[in-house]
């Protein structure tokens, strides 16, 4: 590998190696506030699928520690995609500390909010859009759960926009830090946020969960009740390691459980949304 | 003839070989050994090996890592092997148990940090269209 770049997200260190010098410079560019550690938890690699395609038509192979064996190559102009999706990977597959939550987090008084859902529920843009109104980002995509003191551990990434989401953020926080549109990628238009100063610089202050909320896009407002027993199973799923993890991913796990309260809402515009989350905020964290 | 390694993975050989004799690295040179470890399947066996080493913090955190993934991986190999004794268990021959979960079925040090991939068992070759459908009758398609 040609050109390298490393950075420190939250308790996490990367190594990206590229054939290409463009992947390495956008990232650099982004994540220049973070920071640049000697040692890497985790090495992820760009490499052209075979010689000629370093060149002609360059495509990129998602390589690393860890790896997909169909992961499909992407189109150069999406190297940071590949990268951003290669130290996801890395995440999922390989990390032990903390038990990880496909979810987004962020915080208020030391307190942190817990969202979760499927792809396409609005976790992401709604914890991006709280970053802006208040609350401290911690993170989009993964919540780390520490197993020793139930605290969730920062991870705030760059913040990957998706479709609509984009104009929206584009919208809401123009002075912000945006990487290049890439139209058109497996998972549609995604373009790259930097999270909000505060979010970086405050990338080891964990926070103790006080809410987990399940949101829903494209419904009317409404709040619901769950049982410990549904968000157990609905958390066993949206956990990367918490089989690897074994007793101590469980007792994490149904700790989290009974110590945070949870519900489904269901909203159709981020003001709704953000009305029900600041409502459950006062009533319950 | 010699054989000729990149400086990783002669390091990786060094350390396995005699882990008290290895000289203080850097972390980049720890880096260079902990990636190859992991590419060879090693990355276990090495934290096994080192275990309780005076090792800087972050190496230290990825070797606690590593043995989590050991134990997960024992206790996955001795599920799975639970898992085809009930399926077999109308089977009158004998199975034998073979390589990484036998090791740490066994409790032997061979077994220690090893990788295991699969389930690799043994019966007398006349009985194998016996044990296959006995298998594949409890879902192992």
């Amino acid at each position: 590998v040609r050109h390298e770049f490393r950075v420190r997200v939250g308790p996490a260190a990367f190594r990206i190696g590229s054939d290409w010098r463009a992947p390495i410079e956008q990232m650099r560019a982004l994540y220049a506030d973070y920071p640049e550690p000697d040692y890497t938890d985790f090495t992820v690699r760009l490499e052209a699928v075979n010689m000629l395609r370093r060149y002609v038509r360059p495509s990129v192979a998602i390589n690393g520690d860890y790896m997909l064996p169909d992961a499909a190559p992407l189109p150069l102009d999406q190297g940071l995609l590949a990268a951003e999706m290669g130290m996801n990977l890395q995440m999922a597959l390989g990390w032990r500390r903390q038990l990880i939550l496909h979810a987004s987090a962020v915080a208020r008084d030391g307190k942190a909010l817990i969202m979760t859902g499927a792809s396409g529920s609005g976790k992401s843009t709604l914890s991006a859009m709280l970053g802006q109104k208040g609350w401290r980002f911690m993170g989009d995509e993964f919540a780390l759960i520490d197993p020793v003191s139930g605290e969730a551990v920062p991870y705030p990434r760059l913040i990957s926009l998706k479709n609509e989401a984009i104009a929206a953020m584009e919208h809401s926080a123009p002075e912000a830090h945006f990487g290049p549109l890439m139209r058109g990628t497996p998972k549609g238009d995604i373009r790259h946020l930097v999270p909000p100063i505060d979010a970086i610089t405050r990338m080891n202050e964990r926070a103790k969960p006080a809410l987990l909320l399940f949101p829903r896009f494209g419904h009317e407002p409404a709040i619901r009740e769950m049982g410990a027993g549904e968000v157990f199973m609905r958390l066993t799923q949206a956990s990367t390691n918490y089989v690897a993890l074994g007793e101590a991913g469980f007792e994490a796990l149904t700790r989290f459980i009974k110590e945070v309260p949870a519900r489904a809402i269901d909203y159709q515009t981020g003001e709704q949304a953000r009305d029900l989350v600041e409502q459950l905020w006062a009533e319950l964290a | 003839m010699t054989l000729r390694l990149a400086p990783s993975a002669q390091m990786l050989a060094d350390i396995l070989r005699d882990p008290d004799a290895h000289t203080p690295l850097d972390m980049q040179q720890w880096v260079g050994i902990i990636t190859i470890a992991r590419a060879e399947q090693l990355l276990g066996t090495l934290a096994c090996r080192i275990e309780g080493m005076d090792l800087p913090d972050e190496v230290a955190a990825t070797m606690a890592d590593a043995r989590l993934n050991v134990e997960y991986q024992r206790r996955t190999a001795l599920w799975e092997a639970d898992c085809a004794r009930r399926a077999l268990e109308g089977y009158a021959g004998r199975i034998v148990l073979m390589k990484g979960t036998a090791y740490v079925a066994a409790g032997l040090l061979a077994g220690e940090g090893r990788h295991i991939g699969d389930l690799d068992i043994m019966v007398a070759e006349e009985d194998l269209r016996e044990v296959e459908g006995l298998l594949l009758a409890a879902g192992n398609g």
